[in-house]
């Protein structure tokens, strides 16, 4: 058995549902590899992280949404550079973590806008907040669509402040949905939408930058938007 | 693996509950969905960080740049002549870029090449690979590193460039650090996620990361502007007519700080400001979630409006409060707001976080 084989069975293998055989010959290749015997301890360990989690009963239709979830990414990121199984399992669980995770604040702030726009609000205020949300979510779109041409690390990045900028749009509109004329709320909302807008920019162009391979611009990009 | 899907599958029970009855749903549920949320969120953190350090770690042993793939170099060195007060422009990907301001007429630039792989010709393959084009533009040089487009290596070149300290000075860089020593010209530096540290240089205009940290010491200028989405920003002492500090969720702090304009905002982290307040400058701090605390030097006197709405004020400084006497005492401990002034009133600070608290203290 070689690594490639090994890596294969590796699932099976850490899951305990190998045959006797495979199993045998796994052990065997274990032994004399320093690089898959430090794999199967990481997904042990990664196995025991995981297991801390509750459990929750999944609604029916999870894994319909996955497969197209699944299907959608594979189409946007071909493997052509060498996909390992572990890369593709985390973008995955990364895809679907940080998509369930901005989906459940949008919805709750789906829930709170009404009662926001229902209040006091003031007609000013209506017309900045929309301004604001429909230029974040044509630039969202772009991030979405486009977002595969960053690199790992940078996206991460990007994407971490990105939902520290939505907590706080979030925090604020509650606020606003309880004190609709408190001035500390409805400026930490537009400071919120506008950091928003300009980061989501420099992520744009970013992106445009690594997609013209040129990794130098993507530096000077950086600074572009608020100069 | 079943442990993956076990973790999809909890993120995704929270989010596919029905809209409509979230809608209607009492405050209790919605606090218990944050709760879940959070929860969720952190264990996806760490197993994502868990699965990240591990595949780069072995993505890193194939491409060579494991423990066990020797490094190689190989040194290149240029010297040109560049007028006292010409222009320096440096782009690079990888690799850290050492800037000295010096005397004389000349650029004086020293290189290494850096590739780590486990097969020695093909590292040097590559070392011949990288080219490193110092280009004479009129009033100024540009300095440009080509690597190959080939996949499965990695290296790095590092720059170490001595030039007449009234140069402009112009750096860019993806992953490599950016140092700056001893320049009076003006500096513009931006770096993706490389730190951007400078000391003695006089006109910094601008740095800028994503997420890489600022560290700037002793410094002048017109007008600053340093930003950062993750990084932290950490300036001191700086004297400048203005200074504009931005940060996502990086904390920004400034001390020994000379300005008659400040404007310091961050999303979720804390700022700092300790320095002289002018008689007629004007200050201004945001934070959605971080606390603000300013602390000033040789104070006068100031006109203070600062606001919270979830956070506390405080003030070491007893205050003249607006529609209020002054009882010759700090306003108490547990405050939304503070309107008034203490002093000649000069200075005037505008100073607004959410949740975070805000804090004028005494040094």
């Amino acid at each position: 058995m070689n690594c490639g084989d090994c890596e294969n069975a590796l699932d099976d293998y850490v899951d305990g549902t190998l045959d006797e055989r495979a199993r045998s010959a796994c052990d065997t290749h274990l032994t004399t590899c320093d690089r898959c015997r430090t794999l199967v301890a990481d997904l042990g360990a990664l196995r025991q992280a995981a297991s801390s989690l509750e459990p929750l009963a999944p609604p029916a239709d999870v894994w319909r949404k996955l497969s197209a979830l699944v299907k959608a990414e594979r189409d946007l990121r071909p493997f052509a550079w060498g996909f390992t199984w572990q890369t593709l399992a985390a973008s995955v669980v990364t895809l679907v973590l940080v998509a369930s995770l901005s989906w459940v604040g949008a919805r709750l702030a789906t829930v709170n806008e009404p009662r926001v726009q229902a209040l006091s609000f003031g007609a000013e205020l209506d017309q900045l907040d929309e301004h604001f949300s429909t230029t974040i979510a044509g630039l969202e779109s772009i991030r979405q669509t486009e977002g595969v041409s960053l690199d790992t690390e940078t996206a991460e990045v990007l994407q971490a402040n990105i939902t520290v900028i939505d907590g706080a749009i979030t925090e604020s509109r509650a606020a606003l949905a309880t004190e609709p004329d408190n001035q500390v709320a409805q400026e930490s909302l537009f400071e919120a939408l506008r950091s928003k807008v300009e980061l989501l920019q420099d992520v744009i162009a970013l992106i445009n930058e690594m997609r013209k391979g040129n990794p130098e611009g993507a530096a000077r990009i950086v600074s572009g938007s608020n100069q | 693996m079943k442990v993956i899907h076990t973790t999809v599958v909890v993120a995704l029970a929270i989010s596919w509950s029905p809209s409509e009855a979230a809608a209607q749903a009492p405050a209790w549920v919605h606090e218990l969905a944050d709760e879940l949320a959070a929860s969720v969120e952190e264990h996806a953190d760490r197993l994502a960080q868990f699965i990240e350090q591990r595949v780069a770690a072995q993505q890193a042993e194939r491409q060579g740049r494991g423990p066990r793939g020797p490094e190689f170099t190989e040194p290149f060195s240029k010297t040109v002549r560049l007028d006292r007060n010409g222009t320096f422009d440096l782009q690079n990907v990888s690799g850290e870029v050492v800037i000295t301001g010096g005397g004389g007429n000349d650029m004086r630039l020293e290189a290494t090449k850096r590739v780590r792989h486990q097969n020695e010709s093909e590292a040097r393959a590559l070392l011949s690979e990288i080219q490193i084009r110092v280009l004479e533009r009129s009033g100024g040089i540009e300095v440009r590193t080509d690597y190959p487009r080939r996949r499965n290596w990695s290296g790095r070149v590092d720059f170490s460039v001595t030039l007449p300290r009234d140069a402009n000075v112009t750096l860019r860089s993806v992953s490599g650090s950016l140092r700056v020593t001893n320049l009076n010209g003006e500096l513009r530096a931006e770096s993706v996620s490389g730190n951007i540290v400078t000391s003695a240089t006089k006109r910094i205009r601008m740095t800028k990361t994503v997420s890489g940290d600022v560290e700037i010491a002793e410094a002048e200028g017109d007008e600053l502007t340093a930003g950062s989405i993750s990084g932290r920003i950490a300036i001191r002492g700086l004297k400048a007519r203005a200074v504009d500090a931005q940060t996502v969720s990086g904390n920004l702090r400034l001390t020994d700080v000379d300005a008659d304009r400040a404007l310091m905002r961050s999303v979720s982290g804390a700022i700092e400001y300790a320095g002289r307040l002018s008689r007629s400058g004007r200050y201004q701090f945001q934070s959605h979630s971080g606390e603000v605390r300013i602390t000033p030097a040789d104070v006068r006197g100031f006109t203070l409006d600062a606001t919270t709405f979830r956070g506390n004020v405080v003030s070491d400084y007893p205050m003249t409060l607006q529609g209020a006497p002054s009882n010759g005492r700090p306003p108490g401990p547990r405050t939304r707001a503070i309107r008034g002034s203490f002093g000649d009133g000069g200075a005037a600070l505008s100073v607004q976080s959410f949740s975070g608290d805000i804090v004028i203290a005494k040094r």
